[in-house]
């Protein structure tokens, strides 16, 4: 059993079809690459994915159960984590706090009335900080943060529910060139140890063709190619449609 | 049969004011994103200026052409002096701050026009032309009530047109649909949000005026057509002119007929109907989601940190202090500080959901009234002991507050005021109109203290343990994962939904919370005072908390201390001072607003410490 | 998220709450003027209250000239209340507690004196209530602490229940505001008018929530009815929209309207050449009232206001007079030989001699009814008569029933 399968997945906005009938599935420890143009639907399709719109049609069966139209908290508690395209952390709160709060979600107790936060799974709070390379900064407010670190950060948080599946919407996006393989590469071996599948957007086509397994092509809402990333690179469609502008691959 | 047209008719003329106002109303906060509280002094201002010019020029139907005309460009250029000198300085700043600054300017209007017309009402002598006999099914209606009737598609088929066929309409309407295409076009934005401004000012303006030949100019017509506007808009949809219209014609109708039907609560069903329109359409009529557009920026967090334990020592030093007082202040003292104390927990209420939940209520005084009228009821109709009627207090606030709180926290920012606003209008009317029960406006008599409690110094003590522990509760939960929820679901929405948090139930959580430590406050209210008046329960009362609360500081947990402390201090030294208690309160306000919108202590304070120690 | 200086701040905050309130005045001393609250709706409704307070004022100074109460002199401390009940009662204990008052008088709404004489019972403060009409505060409601001084909805009811019943009309429709006084009257005039004339029907009744009249749509709804008469009760700007709505509409045409209180000048001037004529109503016709106490009133105040008076003139005059009277004769200022001073206590007015009843603590000031004119673009009040509120009162023995009921 696949551990994400896609059934004609659709969302229109007014006119515009953002996602026209999609198929596909991710396999567990997989780790797939979805690409297309601005506007491909790419984001439209996670969202749907985590709950936060609800599709106009299609299934979305994650590890065989139907998780379509649920709220974004309750298909969390099914094991779908995500990252947003612009980094998303809480900024009143310090590194930890984050963490922690994810952490406290994941045990159910957002709702304790009495013990203050401070103590609550710090430790485990703290392991997940030194896994994504932020132990030292577990103290300081997130707004002092460098963009970069809140991308990790929001991985650290993202990981805090043991997550089977990861969705990760243009991780290295705002990040500098420089600093994109590390992330990716920390990402990788996270998904490998704890197999993860993970499903990814990208526009820096070397960090799509060196860290997806298998890639996926929207345009305009459809899905024109899926395969292997040799056989993508060079697919004709794909060139023209997509590696033909040349300009997204910056 | 020929009543209900005739009545329908009268609906329709009553309905032209409303819509001239709401309709202002309206198009400014569809471009600005601005509520208006003033709005309804601008009406009041327009039924004056109309008033002076048609009586300079001698009256008759020249002088009540001349007074419309007047009104209307002299409220476009006060409109233009509010917007330079007040709101152009706001656009940016968090809808609370818009808010209450706007509430500042109704109270600097109330004793403006005081001082320049003076306390009576100003009756516009009959125009004989207007009042001109037309026999509608046999029976006789004014002429003028055709004009109106006439006017009220005029104005918005103008509007329309301005709006559709000129190049600066054009501007406004992209405006109101995407600000940042605008903003990318590279117009002058400063530019378009003045005219629109200047263009409601005068269009309420022309309502007052036009509304002359049926009401004497007087100073209670702002707030009496302000919170029907305000139904007016968000029934018909923030935003929208013919959801205005629409809105205007079945308010002004439901009130037409609601007097012959349910002549005693009308007040009730107004807002009834508005708030079952909200459940079922939260944006309104002919209103849109998208419109809302991007929300401005909330206020500015800080990150969380529990107090120190060297602050401990001070705050339990504090205590020590105030546990002191009565052994050296008189009965009258001890009374301002118990109400002192009183207000102190109904602004930690409200900074707690605005604060750390980051929503905004402009009818949080539902609460503390539902906690006042519960203390009340239950010593009157149960003849409950204090003590019970204290716990039946926040029993019933936060019973309201879960009730109201479900419809209210599916909206943000001013739609979630506006509805927090409706409920507490409703609630309002309520114990305003159900004579039997609330007592109307006589009230709830004789809620005194039980004798153990009589005394200054008793009641004191009381209310100081009381309010110290709800406070205390409330920081507690702050600090817990449940008040750090909430913070997350503020900081980042969609982020925390995604962490598993149900933002949504959180949110409702902490208002009922807050309803039912608002209503705390409410129970002590009614003891304090040993009555309840539907005043509690009004506007004033909500834009009170609110300014406590930013008084103090919104991000300091002894703001609302602070804050119920100066407000109050000032309310009694100043109110029997001088006449001017409403001036200054607005001046007061509006120097919060633009001088220190972070608060006494978050301006004395200075930049507080960062999060790292 | 607190700091030290956080701490600081508050600590000065409520210190300035605490010690901010000077005016505990040392009492007792024989220089020391008496202390007397006073409290009404001076910017609520202006229109009875700006003159109302020449009143008092007029007859404050008289007794100070002649040299006070008790040796001392009397000073008064006004304040507004609002028009709202929950104003009243901070207002009232701001002049008992802080400011020393021994005595309050005052307010104008029904529910604004119901208010302050609960205030009065529960802070034992002797208050006499100058102008609210509903009858329970002296009756159901009453208490020992709490006096009034114009006659009631009651008898104002009785008297023009007396005049409608003189009429041919049977079909009567009310409107009256949507509190108190607005309640009280209408069943009051109902009460009064069905036992006078037992073939009276009443077709239907109006509410306009007070100072927010619907006239047009009102004034249809009654017209609907299609009343021979009709009680209004309503008065202050919605009585000039009703008005003015009801002439546009052809409401008073070929009907009768028993009116309260639209003989006062206090209301009715406002509307001017527009006052409607042949209304019924209770007022004051103070151009036309020649007793030699009236007269000297009248020529006092004009000289001194260059303004006649209006009703709430007198009110405010005659108040302030019982007030002095009650100390003086309490010889001193305590609460309750006050109290029993003003029981029974009798007293000149402006309108004749009048009684503070003991049985209900009520006064016996009467008032005028007449029919409502225009006279030189003046509203004015003709073939006018007083009624004494001696004879329109309950009797003691039924009066002590209704104050029992409480
Ligand atoms: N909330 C929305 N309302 C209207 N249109 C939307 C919304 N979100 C996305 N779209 C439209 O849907 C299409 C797909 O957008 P998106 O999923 O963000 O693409 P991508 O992430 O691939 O860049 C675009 O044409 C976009 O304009
Ligand atoms: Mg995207």
């Amino acid at each position: 059993m696949s551990l994400l399968v896609v059934e004609g997945l659709r969302k229109a906005f007014g006119g515009v079809r953002a996602v026209d009938g999609i198929s596909f599935r991710v396999e567990a420890g997989e780790s797939v690459a979805i690409i297309g143009s601005n506007g491909a639907g790419k984001t439209t399709c996670f969202n749907m994915l985590c709950g936060q719109l609800k599709p106009d049609a299609g299934r979305i069966m994650l590890a065989g159960r139907d998780i379509a139209g649920l709220s974004p908290h309750r298909i969390w508690r099914r094991g779908l984590s995500r990252t947003f395209q612009v980094a998303a952390t809480f900024r009143s709160m310090r590194v930890r706090e984050n963490v922690q709060l994810a952490l406290l979600s994941h045990r159910r107790r957002t709702h304790g009335l009495w013990r203050p936060v401070v103590g609550l799974p710090a430790a485990e709070a703290d392991a997940l900080l030194a896994q994504v390379g932020l132990a030292a900064r577990a103290e300081q407010p997130v707004a002092a943060l460098p963009y970069a670190d809140r991308k990790r950060l929001e991985v650290a948080m993202a990981l805090a529910n043991a997550p089977r599946l990861l969705l990760l919407d243009e991780p290295t996006a705002g990040v500098a060139a420089g600093e994109r393989r590390a992330l990716m590469d920390l990402i990788s071996d996270l998904v490998r140890t704890r197999n993860i599948g993970v499903l990814f957007t990208e526009h820096d086509m070397d960090v799509v063709f060196g860290h997806g397994e298998r890639v996926i092509v929207l345009h305009e809402g459809r899905l024109v190619a899926e395969g292997p990333p040799e056989a993508i690179r060079a697919d004709p469609i794909v060139r023209e449609i997509y590696l033909g502008t040349g300009e997204q691959t910056c | 049969m020929s009543f209900v047209v005739v009545q329908a008719l009268t609906g329709l003329a009553d309905a032209a004011s409303l819509f001239l106002v709401a309709v202002g109303l309206s198009l400014v906060f569809g471009v600005s994103r601005i509520v208006n509280f003033a709005h309804g002094s601008f009406y009041m201002l327009g039924a004056y200026a109309a008033y002076s010019a048609s009586a300079a020029v001698g009256g008759g139907l020249l002088g009540f052409v001349a007074g419309a005309a007047t009104a209307t460009a002299a409220l476009a250029g006060l409109g233009l002096v509010v917007e330079v000198g007040l709101l152009r300085r706001l656009y940016a700043a968090p809808e609370l701050l818009q808010l209450v600054a706007t509430f500042a300017v109704v109270l600097l209007v109330q004793d403006l026009a005081l001082a320049v017309w003076g306390p009576e009402d100003l009756l516009l002598p009959r125009v004989p032309a207007l009042s001109e006999p037309i026999i509608v099914l046999g029976h006789r209606l004014p002429l003028y009530d055709f004009v109106l009737i006439a006017l009220g598609p005029l104005v918005l088929a103008g509007l329309w047109l301005l709006l559709s066929r000129t190049r600066w309409g054009i501007l406004i309407r992209a405006a109101t649909e995407d600000r940042e295409m605008v903003a990318a076009l590279g117009i002058d934005q400063r530019w378009l949000f003045t005219s629109v401004f200047c263009l409601g000012a005068a269009l309420a303006g022309l309502g007052g005026a036009i509304h002359l030949p049926r009401e004497p100019a007087n100073l209670m017509m702002d707030l009496g057509i302000i919170a029907e506007a305000f139904v007016v808009v968000v029934v018909g949809g923030m935003g929208s002119m013919a959801g205005a219209y629409l809105a205007a014609v079945l308010i002004a109708e439901l009130r037409a007929f609601g007097i012959v039907l349910f002549p005693e609560i009308t007040l009730v069903l107004l807002f009834a109907v508005m708030a079952v329109i909200l459940v079922v359409r939260p944006y309104g009529l002919l209103g849109r989601p998208d419109v809302a557009g991007p929300q401005p920026s909330s206020f500015d967090p800080h990150p969380a940190s529990a107090a120190r334990q060297g602050l401990r020592l001070a705050i339990v030093a504090g205590l020590v202090g105030l546990v002191a007082v009565p052994l050296f202040a008189g009965g009258f003292t001890l009374q301002v500080m118990s109400e002192i104390f009183i207000f102190a927990l109904f602004a930690a209420s409200l900074q707690f959901i605005l604060g750390i939940g980051g929503m905004i209520s402009f009818g949080h005084a539902a609460y503390f009234g539902l906690g006042a009228y519960g203390a009340a009821l239950a010593v009157h109709h149960l003849n409950a002991s204090m003590p019970l009627a204290l716990i039946a207090a926040p029993l019933v606030g936060g019973l309201g507050a879960l009730v109201y709180g479900w419809f209210c926290v599916r909206l943000s920012g001013v739609y979630m005021a506006m509805l927090t606003l409706a409920f507490a209008q409703i609630t309002w009317s309520v114990a305003f109109q159900w004579y039997d029960f609330t007592g109307g406006d006589n009230g709830i008599l004789g809620v005194w203290p039980a004798p153990w409690a009589a005394s200054p110094s008793a009641f004191y003590y009381l209310s100081l343990a009381v309010v110290t522990i709800a406070i205390w509760l409330l920081r507690r939960i702050s600090a817990a994962p449940f008040g750090f929820a909430l913070r997350a679901g503020r900081d980042a929405g969609d982020r925390a939904e995604a962490l598993g948090v149900d933002v949504r139930r959180q949110r409702w959580l902490a208002f009922s919370v807050a309803g039912a430590a608002a209503a705390t406050g409410g129970g002590l209210y009614a003891f304090l005072k040993g009555s309840v008046f539907p005043d509690v329960l009004a506007i004033p009362m909500s834009v009170d908390g609110l300014v406590m609360v930013l008084l103090g500081g919104i991000d300091r947990a002894l703001g609302p201390l602070v804050g119920a402390a100066t407000f109050t201090g000032l309310k009694i030294t100043i109110s029997s001072a001088t006449d001017l208690w409403r001036s200054l309160l607005g001046g007061i306000i509006i120097a919060v607003v633009l001088i220190f919108p972070r608060g006494i202590l978050g301006t004395v304070g200075g930049q507080r410490r960062g999060g790292a120690k | 998220m607190i700091t030290r200086r956080d701490a600081l701040v508050l600590a000065l905050a409520l210190n300035v709450a605490a010690l901010g309130w000077p005016g505990f005045a040392a009492r007792g001393e024989a220089a020391e003027p008496i202390r007397i609250g006073e409290l009404n709706s001076y910017t609520t409704f202006p229109a009875f209250t700006v003159p109302y307070r020449n009143g008092w004022q007029m007859a404050l100074d008289e007794i100070n000239a002649a040299g006070g109460v008790l040796g001392r002199q009397i000073e008064v401390v006004s304040k507004d209340d609002g028009g709202k009940p929950a104003d009243a009662v901070t207002v009232a204990n701001e002049l008992v507690s802080r400011d020393g008052a021994v005595l309050l008088f005052g307010t104008l709404l029904s529910n604004v004196g119901l208010a302050v004489a609960d205030f009065a019972a529960q802070r034992k403060v002797p208050f006499i209530a100058a102008e609210p009409l509903t009858d329970s505060i002296v009756w159901e409601k009453g208490n020992a602490y709490t006096f009034r001084l114009r006659p009631g909805t009651y008898v104002q009811a009785a008297m023009l229940a007396e005049e409608a019943a003189r009429l041919p009309a049977k079909r009567w429709a009310t409107v009256a505001p949507n509190y108190e006084y607005g309640k009280s009257a209408v069943e009051a005039f109902k009460t009064l008018l069905s036992r006078a004339r037992p073939d009276v029907e009443w077709v239907g009744e109006q509410w306009p929530a007070l100072n927010k009249i619907d006239a047009g749509a009102t004034v249809q709804a009654l017209a609907a009815l299609q009343p021979d008469a009709i009680f209004n009760v309503t008065f202050g700007t919605d009585l000039a929209k009703f008005v003015r709505e009801g002439e546009n509409r052809g409401l008073f045409e070929n009907r009768v309207v028993a009116s309260m209180l639209s003989g006062e000048p206090d209301w009715i001037d406002p509307l001017g050449a527009e006052a409607p004529e042949g209304w019924i109503v209770t007022g004051y016709p103070w151009y036309a009232i020649e007793t030699p106490e009236h007269t000297a009133f009248r020529q006092a105040y004009m000289q001194r206001f260059q303004d006649y008076p209006r009703l709430g003139s007198v009110v405010g005059y005659t108040t302030m007079k019982a007030a002095a009277q009650a100390i003086e004769k309490a010889g001193s200022t305590d609460a309750e030989a006050i109290v029993q001073a003003l029981r029974g206590m009798s007293m000149m007015s402006p309108l004749g001699q009048i009684e503070f009843r003991s049985v209900d603590q009520q006064s016996t000031m009467g008032t005028f009814v007449g029919t409502l004119t225009v006279q030189e673009e003046k509203p004015r009040m003709v073939d006018w008569r007083f009624g004494d509120g001696a004879a329109y009162l309950p009797d003691a023995a039924e009066t002590a029933k209704l104050r029992a009921s409480e």
